[in-house]
C-alpha cells in the first residue's frame, strides 16, 4: 500500500498541473496585494495590510480555487488513469482495487495539503514583502499578537483540509463513475458551484459540505466545541459515505478500457 | 510426463446488456504451451482475456491460475502472470525506465537490475531514458512485454501483440516470444486474428466463435486432420461453417 502511494505521489509531482496550480495561487496573492496598493482597498479583502494578516484575509478565496483544482486533479488521477488504460499497469499486478482507490485518495490528500501549505507560505512571504510583518494579526474584527496570530492562522487553514477532502470525495465518486475526463471535471465543477446556492436555505446550510468548504474555519474560530464536533461529524459523514460508494463501484466495475 | 495445467477456466460467461460476449467457455493451458487464441473481431477474445486477468467480472464460471482461484486469491493468481491487454498503456510523460520502476515498486523482489535486464531483453536499453510519448507503437509493444517480464512470470498473456506493427516489428515480437518460451520456459497465451503469425508462433490453438470455443488442439494435428491445409483454411472452415471441422 505504501509503495502504491509512493507511485501515485511520484506521478503527481512529475505532472506540470501541480506547479501551475501553485503558480496560480501565488499570482492571485500578488494581484490582491497589488490592487490594494494601487488604491483598491475599498473593495479588497485586505483589512489590515501586513504580512501576518494576509493568509487569513485570503482563506476564503482558496476554496474558490479548490472548486476547480480538485476536479481537474482527480479527473486526471482516476478517470484519466482508467480512460488511458494506465490503470492496467497497477491492476494487472498483485494489487487490489480498493488498495488502488485508497492510494488515489491518499494522493489527493497530499495534493490538497501541498497546495494549502505552499499557498500559506507564499501568502506570508508576499504579504511581508509588500507590507512588512506588522504589529498584530487582524482577523474577524479582532487583534491577536504575532504568536497567537500564527497559531490561529495555522489552525484555521489546516481545519479546511477536512471540507476540502469531503468535496474531493464527491469528485472521486464522480470520477469512478464517469467515462471521460471532461465529464468528471464538468460535472464536479457544476455540482460544487451549483451547491453554493443551497446556502440560501438556512435549514440546509449547516449540512452543505460546499458551505463548509467556504466557512468551516469560521466555525472552528468562533463556535463552541460541541458545534465544532457536530460540524466535523457532518463533514466526516460525507467523506465516509462517498468513499463507501466509490469503493463499491470500483469493486464491481468492469474495466473495459 | 504430462505437463501441469497452468490456466484453467471453466464455464466463463459474460453478458453485456442483451449480448452474450462469452458463453460457457472452457480453456485449459498447460505449462510450456504457446497457445494461440483465435477468433474474428467481436468473437469474445478480449472479453475472455479481461476475465482471465480480473479486469472484468464473469457472470458465471471461474478462473484458476497455478491452482489459485482468481476471484478469491487474486493476488496469488495474478502474481504468476504478466499481461498486456489490448494496447500497452504507459505514462507518456515518464521514461520507459521510470514506467518500469513504478511497476517494479509494486512487485516483491524486483530490483533496478531486473528492470535494466528486461529492457535489454526487449532491445530498449538505448532508449530507456526517453519519454514513452516519443515511442513508436512497436517500441511500446516491446516495453509492454518488458513490463510483463519483470516478475519472471510463469504465464504471459498477450492480447493482439502484433496489432499495428509493420512486418519487421511483427517478426521481432515473434522471435522474442519464441526465445522467451525456449530459454525461460514461459507459457504464453496469445490472442490474435493474424493467422499466419499464430501458425508460426504457437504450439496449440483454440478458436472462439460467438463467445464459444469451437475448436482446440495441437496446431499440426488440427491442420493435418481432414487433409493438409493452412491455418487460414482451417480457421475459415471453422468460423464460416457450422463450427465442426
Amino acid at each position: 500500500m505504501i509503495r502504491l502511494i509512493q507511485n501515485e505521489l511520484y506521478k503527481t509531482f512529475r505532472l506540470k498541473k501541480m506547479y501551475i496550480f501553485i503558480a496560480i495561487l501565488i499570482i492571485h496573492a500578488c494581484m490582491t496585494v497589488y490592487f490594494y496598493q494601487s488604491g483598491g482597498e475599498w473593495k479588497s479583502v485586505i483589512v489590515t495590510p501586513n504580512g501576518q494578516s494576509l493568509p487569513l484575509a485570503l482563506i476564503n478565496s482558496l476554496a474558490q480555487f479548490m472548486t476547480i483544482f480538485i476536479p481537474v486533479y482527480v479527473a486526471d488521477l482516476i478517470t484519466g488513469d482508467i480512460k488511458a488504460g494506465t490503470f492496467k499497469l497497477t491492476l494487472l499486478r498483485p494489487v487490489g482495487r480498493i488498495e488502488w482507490l485508497n492510494a488515489k485518495i491518499a494522493s489527493l490528500f497530499v495534493f490538497i495539503l501541498v497546495l494549502v501549505v505552499l499557498s500559506l507560505a507564499a501568502e506570508y512571504a508576499i504579504g511581508t514583502l509588500a507590507f512588512g510583518w506588522g504589529e498584530y494579526t487582524f482577523y474577524a474584527g479582532e487583534e491577536y499578537t504575532g504568536e497567537e496570530g500564527v497559531w490561529l492562522t495555522i489552525r484555521l487553514t489546516f481545519s479546511m483540509l477536512l471540507p476540502y477532502m469531503a468535496c474531493g470525495m464527491i469528485v472521486v465518486l464522480l470520477a469512478v463513475m464517469a467515462t471521460n475526463i471532461s465529464t468528471t471535471i464538468g460535472l464536479s465543477i457544476g455540482i460544487l458551484t451549483a451547491a453554493q446556492s443551497l446556502n440560501a436555505f438556512e435549514m440546509i446550510k449547516p449540512y452543505s459540505v460546499v458551505n463548509h468548504m467556504y466557512y468551516f474555519h469560521e466555525i472552528v474560530h468562533k463556535a463552541t466545541w460541541e458545534a465544532v464536533l457536530q460540524n466535523t461529524a457532518i463533514i466526516a459523514a460525507y467523506i465516509v459515505l462517498f468513499y463507501a460508494a466509490s469503493a463499491l463501484i470500483i469493486k464491481k466495475k468492469d474495466l473495459i478500457q | 510426463m504430462e505437463n501441469k495445467i497452468l490456466l484453467d477456466a471453466k464455464g466463463l460467461t459474460k453478458t453485456f446488456g442483451s449480448r452474450t460476449a462469452v458463453n460457457g467457455l472452457n480453456l485449459r493451458i498447460k505449462e510450456g504451451d504457446i497457445y494461440g487464441f483465435l477468433g474474428t473481431n467481436g468473437s469474445g477474445k478480449t472479453t475472455t482475456i479481461r476475465m482471465l486477468t480480473g479486469l472484468i467480472h464473469p457472470d458465471a464460471g471461474e478462473v484458476r491460475i497455478g491452482g489459485y482461484q482468481l476471484k478469491s486469491h487474486f493476488k496469488d493468481a495474478i502474481a504468476l502472470v504478466g499481461a498486456i491487454v489490448e494496447q500497452p498503456a504507459f505514462y507518456t510523460y515518464l521514461s520507459a525506465y521510470d514506467n518500469l520502476m513504478l511497476t517494479a515498486n509494486l512487485l516483491t523482489g524486483v530490483t533496478r537490475r531486473r528492470v535494466l535486464e528486461v529492457l535489454e531483453i526487449v532491445g530498449l536499453s538505448d532508449r530507456a531514458k526517453d519519454k514513452v510519448g516519443s515511442y513508436s507503437l512497436g517500441m511500446r509493444q516491446r516495453l509492454g512485454i518488458a513490463s510483463s517480464l519483470l516478475n519472471e512470470p510463469k504465464l504471459i498473456i498477450l492480447d493482439e501483440p502484433t496489432n499495428g506493427l509493420d512486418p519487421q516489428g511483427m517478426k521481432g515480437i515473434r522471435e522474442m516470444i519464441a526465445q522467451l518460451a525456449a530459454e525461460q520456459g514461459i507459457t504464453f497465451l496469445i490472442s490474435s486474428h493474424l493467422l499466419h503469425e499464430v501458425e508460426q508462433m504457437c504450439s496449440k490453438i483454440g478458436i472462439i466463435r460467438h463467445g464459444k470455443l469451437v475448436a482446440e488442439g495441437d496446431v499440426q494435428q488440427l491442420l493435418s486432420s481432414g487433409g493438409p491445409r493452412t491455418l487460414e483454411q482451417y480457421f475459415l472452415d471453422i468460423t464460416e461453417g457450422d463450427g465442426r471441422s
